[in-house]
């Protein structure tokens, strides 16, 4: 592809950030020929400490993509097979329920387990944290049987850094350090708080009810859920580096691993998903990419692997998906006409039996409360894992089961219902996660 | 303070970063309930990021002082006693025969007279049992004299009270610490865990490598007691101390004379958790931290109305030297009288033949040998010995008191022989605060 337009970059950065009221944002471009990174802003409002494209961020959820790739990795070396059962490298029961069933690296990899995977308990800061989370995955229930349905899944990507643990022989944070971070040159990126304190290091930020930044507060840094998100830091020059290997297929990333990482293997109600990427098509435009997110913080890396193209941005605060959409859509649209949003149906005009939706939704992370009202549906969804607020929502019926949902000001989700449970009523998906329909 | 004072002491510490001794520095005085806090030089050298006067510093063995405190309000709450043998106040290390012997109490571990030999320092983990762990992996911990003989600082002694803490507090250490310092004290600019340094401006631990300033790793979670964790900004660090002297019964106890020092160039004693300054203790105290590439300087005058103190903080190896240079502009800023000059009595031995041979503790091998002129040589060897100790020249200036210069400090200092046989022999050599035993092949 040509060079994107990113002429004044620097002042779009700005003013992006400032309209979302981001404290501190870096951004970066690649395509085939060359590389550009931007920053603005603080990483930390009481500090004052500017932001570098250099800066590391907290990258959240897009940790996974790098898990599913040293995973790929490992089987590629004839460590592990990605569709052996995954009881032959962790010798415990993980999982129960009337659902239970052997479930493969693979399916974890696509959120494919069924496993209700919001467990975010602390097991501590030591090398043994992933070995002891196992022993608690072993009470995770089966929302649906393995292979069935797509279910968003933290624990399963814990899982899939206890795999790497054993297969390699060292914890998962070495694991990742010398697989891919030290072959990257991702120097700077690492999963210890230690380390990262010696960088310019974001702090993420709430808003306050006048509208002003503050930060957020401490929050749990399980080292269990590294592999899941919970750990690594990093910075848009080191994800851009490992995009780059992704879509060239470069040491240490080899075509076929690439290649088979972007393959769909699980279909969403707005999207699709590889192994460990999240895909999305529009109009003969593939997409692959992931978001992360912390409280606080949020990332986003998002490539065009036909047109070589990839762009990342890390924000510690604000309404940062704003900030994302406004400087990255303009790029995308003029690289290829598309943008990475999941298309969403018009709404369904014909009447549809809304009562048959109602009744109370749950699983380990969330209660979500759905009621008819005005010709839709009204969710309250209670924040069980985090001390959050309850999120309220309206849901538009799209037919066959499916709803249109606007959460917040920038997030659009399209929320289903899924075949019926053993009641007979429809089981709830909503927010990439399967719910079990716990009353009326 | 006058702004003039205030303005000397700012342009100071501004001249040292300058100048390139130190890589940052910040100074914070308490008096009259009000503080005053300066600060320069870079927080972050690699990352452009400046020290300001509320940067925290990794304050050292000055957390010891913290320590202590939490364990004084055990023993005021009734909870513990400082004649209380260590080995009833923590029963898991029955394991250890030094730790188990019965004489050896919480004031000895307070007070560093517990004979304790081995000071390790390792890494057991990052997790909230990891002071657990530490105590099961300290076998080699030994015995230089009998507690309550002699003063031999002992870092393992603060962890083993920080263990104790503990125990007895119900709670990990590392939250009752910070426990105390916020919601206590009402402190809030420090941070104990590295993901709360991140959250402030923390000065790096950094060590001169030619022109490049490197940074040290943090020192490990599992001797938090004894200061390898605690970051702190310079105003709060002075603020503690402030309260702590206005605290009663907790500091008068810590501060309360165990041991004098008469062969020791800084110091005129020590207390239960301090070292003893002026007037030993009553006009002064505080406590030193060293870690890699910072030093920290408490000083606490409990004299006036509302208690004053200072504390500085700089990271570089000149660190110690800038603070040499500006304490007499503090103690003048403050009312407070030069440090009483420190010489030891009597006369220089005659014959120096006694005092050669081999001294030794754990990890540490020290070799007195004839030198030039009227001196000795010592070398140092071994695992944990400090290689800025070996090829030292000690000039006798009385039967016990030895001065020499560390020429990688640029600092004098004393070392002191004790526990003379009937041969004129010494049994022990004392350095930088630490005995080491003659070894056994070498008493006759």
């Amino acid at each position: 592809m040509l060079a994107p337009n990113l002429t004044d970059l620097d002042a779009r950065v700005a003013h992006a950030r400032q309209q979302a009221g981001v404290p501190g944002l870096t951004f970066a471009v690649s395509w085939n020929a060359g590389s550009v990174f931007a920053a603005s802003g603080v990483l930390n409002v009481d500090t004052g400490v500017e932001a570098r494209s250099d800066s590391l961020f907290q990258v959240g959820s897009i940790t996974k993509s790098l898990t599913a790739t040293l995973i790929m990795q490992a089987a590629a070396e004839g460590l592990l097979d990605i569709d052996a059962p995954v009881s032959r490298y962790i010798p415990l029961q993980l999982g129960a329920g009337e659902n239970a069933g052997p479930f493969t690296a693979r399916q974890l990899m696509a959120h494919l387990s069924g496993l209700d995977g919001d467990l975010f308990t602390d097991t501590g800061r030591d090398d043994d944290a992933l070995a002891k989370y196992m022993v608690l995955c072993a009470q995770l229930e089966f929302l649906s049987p393995p292979g069935r349905h797509y279910n968003y899944c933290n624990a399963g990507y814990a899982i899939l850094g206890r795999i790497l643990e054993i297969v390699r022989g060292k914890t998962y944070d070495q694991v990742l350090r010398d697989h891919l971070l030290a072959p990257l040159g991702a120097a700077r990126s690492t999963t210890f708080p230690e380390e990262a304190a010696f960088a310019r290091t974001a702090v993420g930020h709430v808003t306050r009810p006048d509208g002003a930044p503050v930060l957020a507060p401490p929050i749990m840094l399980a080292r269990a859920l590294g592999p899941a998100g919970f750990s690594l830091y990093s910075t848009v020059e080191d994800l851009i580096a490992f995009a780059r290997a992704h879509m060239a297929g470069e040491d240490p990333i080899s075509p076929q691993i690439a290649a088979a990482m972007r393959a769909p293997h699980a279909e969403l109600p707005d999207a699709r998903w590889g192994l460990g990427w999240k895909i999305i098509s529009r109009g003969g435009v593939t997409f692959v990419g992931h978001d992360g997110g912390t409280i606080g913080q949020s990332a986003y890396l998002w490539t065009v692997p036909e047109q070589g193209l990839a762009i990342a941005m890390c924000a510690n605060g604000g309404r940062a998906g704003m900030a994302w959409e406004s400087l990255a859509h303009p790029i995308f649209r003029d690289a290829c006409g598309q943008v990475p949003r999941p298309s969403i149906p018009q709404d369904l005009s014909e009447p549809v039996d809304l009562a048959a939706f109602e009744g109370v939704f749950e699983n380990l992370g969330v209660a979500v409360e759905i009621r008819a009202e005005d010709g839709g549906l009204k969710a309250v969804a209670v924040q069980k894992a985090f001390a959050l607020p309850d999120i309220i929502f309206h849901m538009r019926p799209l037919g066959g089961g499916r709803f249109r949902a606007t959460i917040g000001d920038d997030d659009k989700v399209v929320t289903a219902f899924l075949e019926p449970g053993p009641d007979g009523r429809p089981e709830l998906f909503y927010a990439g996660r399967l719910h079990r329909r716990v009353k009326r | 303070m006058t702004a003039s004072e205030a303005g000397a002491l700012e342009h100071r510490i501004a001249k040292a970063c300058e100048s390139g001794r130190v890589c940052a520095a910040a100074l914070a005085i308490h008096a009259d309930g009000q503080t005053q806090a300066f600060a320069a030089g870079f927080a972050n050298a690699r990352e452009d990021i400046l020290a300001t006067p509320d940067t925290l510093f990794h304050i050292g063995s000055a957390t010891k002082a913290i320590t202590a405190e939490l364990v004084w309000r055990l023993i005021v709450d009734g909870r513990l006693t400082a004649d209380l043998p260590v080995i009833e106040a923590a029963p898991e290390l029955a394991h250890i025969a030094t730790l188990a012997d019965k004489r050896l109490t919480i004031g000895h571990l307070l007070s560093h007279t517990g004979g304790l030999d081995g000071d390790v320092i390792f890494e057991a983990g990052r997790g909230k049992d990891v002071l657990r762990r530490f105590m099961s992996q300290i076998q080699e911990i030994g015995s230089l004299c009998a507690p309550g003989e002699r003063f031999s600082y002992a870092n393992v002694g603060y962890n083993i009270l920080a263990r104790i803490v503990e125990l007895h507090a119900a709670a990990p250490f590392e939250e009752a610490l910070g426990d105390l310092l916020r919601n206590t004290h009402g402190l809030s600019q420090f941070a104990i865990l590295p993901e709360e340094k991140i959250r402030q401006r923390t000065a790096l631990l950094l060590t001169r490598h030619g022109q490049e300033w490197v940074p040290s790793l943090f020192g490990p979670h599992s001797n938090i007691g004894s200061g390898t964790v605690l970051a702190m900004s310079m105003p709060d660090l002075a603020r503690w101390g402030a309260l702590l002297a206005m605290s009663g019964e907790v500091a008068s106890r810590m501060r309360q004379p165990a041991v004098r020092l008469p062969f020791n160039h800084r110091y005129q004693g020590w207390g239960f958790g301090v070292s003893l300054l002026d007037g030993m203790g009553a006009e002064l105290f505080g406590h030193d931290g060293g870690t890699a590439g910072t030093a920290t300087f408490l000083r606490i005058a409990p004299k006036s109305a509302s208690a004053s103190a200072w504390a500085f903080a700089a990271t570089g190896p000149d660190a110690v030297a800038v603070y040499r240079d500006i304490e007499p502009l503090i103690r003048e800023t403050l009312g407070i009288g030069p440090a009483p000059p420190r010489k030891p009595q009597g006369a220089p031995p005659r014959d120096l033949t006694p005092y050669e041979g081999r001294y030794e503790r754990h990890g540490m091998t020290f070799d007195i040998q004839a030198g030039e002129g009227e001196t000795l040589l010592l070398s140092a060897s071994g695992a944990m010995a400090s290689p800025i100790l070996d090829g030292l020249h000690l000039r006798p200036l009385t039967t016990e008191v030895f001065e020499t210069t560390i020429p990688a400090l640029d600092a004098s200092i004393w070392v002191s022989f004790h526990d003379f046989a009937s041969d004129g022999k010494p049994g022990l050599l004392s350095v930088l605060e630490r005995l080491a035993r003659r070894a056994q092949a070498d008493v006759t």
